[in-house]
């Protein structure tokens, strides 16, 4: 019955609120991986090679391979209970159950004769002092009792609670074109000014275009059965080189016409001459003559 | 009244008191307090103290006898009537004010009637 009790008790005031508060700390790094995977999304690329006077643009479908670099961590969430109120309750509570239990063990110390100085209202004598020793005790235990476990739960609960958990991370990501297949199909160019040229077929996974061609097409980009392809800067760079050398190499080396340019827009002779070197990167690009006679002219200017 | 259970406690202690007196007592009680006002005007004229009050009140009702007991008023008119007297204090140390003395002796003729020594 007593131990009955004192759980009644103990779950009454087990409900009693703590203050929480929680803060998280990055533990070490436990291991690092890589997860690769194939997104499934089949994508046209296109690699354009140069061999003056003619352009290969080459065709594969690759798919989009992932690359995931990931980092597992420990996690530490670290949780302190505490109550502002466990100290006074304890202390309260551990008086008042002191002196109530006083009263009450030594109850039989005060004389058990009522007072027969005063009648009360009904008629009944005073309460004996023994009466009112058990009548206290019996109250501040009642007040102090659940204060004093109360507080003792509360101080037992108080504390410092660490919890580990393993926490993934992905601390890169990489998407590259991968499993490329060569691919023809219907070569639109496009993004050009005035009607688009006309559709084109591949042969053998590559489209291949003459410099005379390049010249008389305006176009920026390419679509492959209706999807566009992607370029990479490099590739985008030499089909721009290859079209300006187009129309750069396409007029014969006049010298004399050169020269009187040279003398009324020196400017934009030196730009020929810049745009000129950059056609030595295509191989077999007949670019010498020009370039010759520009720096010639050039070199009588300066 | 945030915390209204811990006044039951003090409830309990306040309802708190001892045995019944007895009717002996509880007359002896109240011919004390009369006695004690018996300078109180139309205290003498009502009820004939005497030169010495509470032995001729006691003798003349009967309260000093260990048995005795109500009849007529009954205990439970005689501590209404006695209510009055009380105001000053529980304990006979005090005299009650002649205004509830006065109204003893106004609200209560049965009870004024038992302490002249005759039925109401």
């Amino acid at each position: 019955m007593r131990r009955a009790g004192a759980a009644v008790l103990v779950l009454a005031v087990g409900c009693a609120p703590l203050d929480v508060e929680r803060r998280t700390e990055r533990g070490p790094v436990l291991r690092t991986y890589t997860q690769e995977k194939a997104l499934g999304e089949r994508q046209p690329f296109a690699d354009i090679q140069a061999q003056w006077p003619e352009l290969t643009v080459s065709f594969t479908t690759a798919d989009i391979c992932r690359t995931e670099h990931h980092e597992e961590y420990a996690e530490e969430i670290i949780s302190t209970y505490s109550s502002r109120g466990a100290a006074p309750s304890v202390s309260t509570g551990g008086a008042l159950t002191a002196v109530g239990g006083f009263l009450l063990v030594g109850r039989t110390l005060f004389s058990d004769k009522p007072r027969l100085m005063a009648i009360d209202r009904t008629g009944h004598y005073g309460a004996s002092n023994r009466e009112l020793a058990t009548g206290w005790g019996t109250a501040l235990l009642i007040l102090g009792v659940p204060a004093l476990v109360t507080g003792i739960v509360e101080l037992s609960r108080s504390g410092e609670k660490r919890e580990t958990r393993k926490m993934d991370e992905m601390v890169a990501l990489r998407e590259v074109p991968c499993q490329a297949q060569p691919a023809d199909g219907v070569v639109e160019l496009a993004g050009g000014h005035g009607p688009p040229p006309p559709a084109r077929m591949t042969s053998n996974a590559a489209l291949r275009l003459t410099a005379d061609e390049v010249r008389g097409l305006s176009f920026t980009g390419l679509l492959l059965d209706g999807t566009p392809v992607l370029l990479d800067e490099e590739d985008r760079d030499r089909l721009e080189t290859f079209r300006t050398c187009a129309i750069l190499l396409s007029a014969p080396v006049n010298p004399e016409a050169l020269a009187r340019e040279a003398k009324e827009h020196p400017e934009r002779l030196r730009m020929r001459r810049g745009l000129a070197r950059t056609c030595t990167t295509l191989p077999g690009a007949p670019v010498r003559p020009l370039l010759d006679a520009l720096d010639s002219i050039l070199a009588n200017e300066e | 009244m945030k915390h209204p259970f811990i006044l039951w406690p003090l409830c309990c202690l306040a309802a708190c008191s001892g045995p019944p007196a007895p009717d002996a007592a509880l007359c002896q009680d109240v011919v004390t307090r009369l006695c004690l006002s018996s300078a109180c005007p139309g205290v003498s004229a009502q009820l004939s103290p005497g030169l010495d009050c509470e032995a001729t009140l006691l003798e003349r009702t009967g309260c000093e006898a260990e048995d005795f007991a109500f009849s007529t008023p009954t205990r439970e008119r005689f501590l209404t009537c006695r209510e009055p007297l009380l105001r000053q204090g529980i304990t006979t140390q005090q005299a009650p004010a002649c205004s509830d003395t006065l109204e003893f002796l106004s609200e209560c003729q049965d009870v004024v009637g038992f302490f002249r020594g005759g039925q109401p």
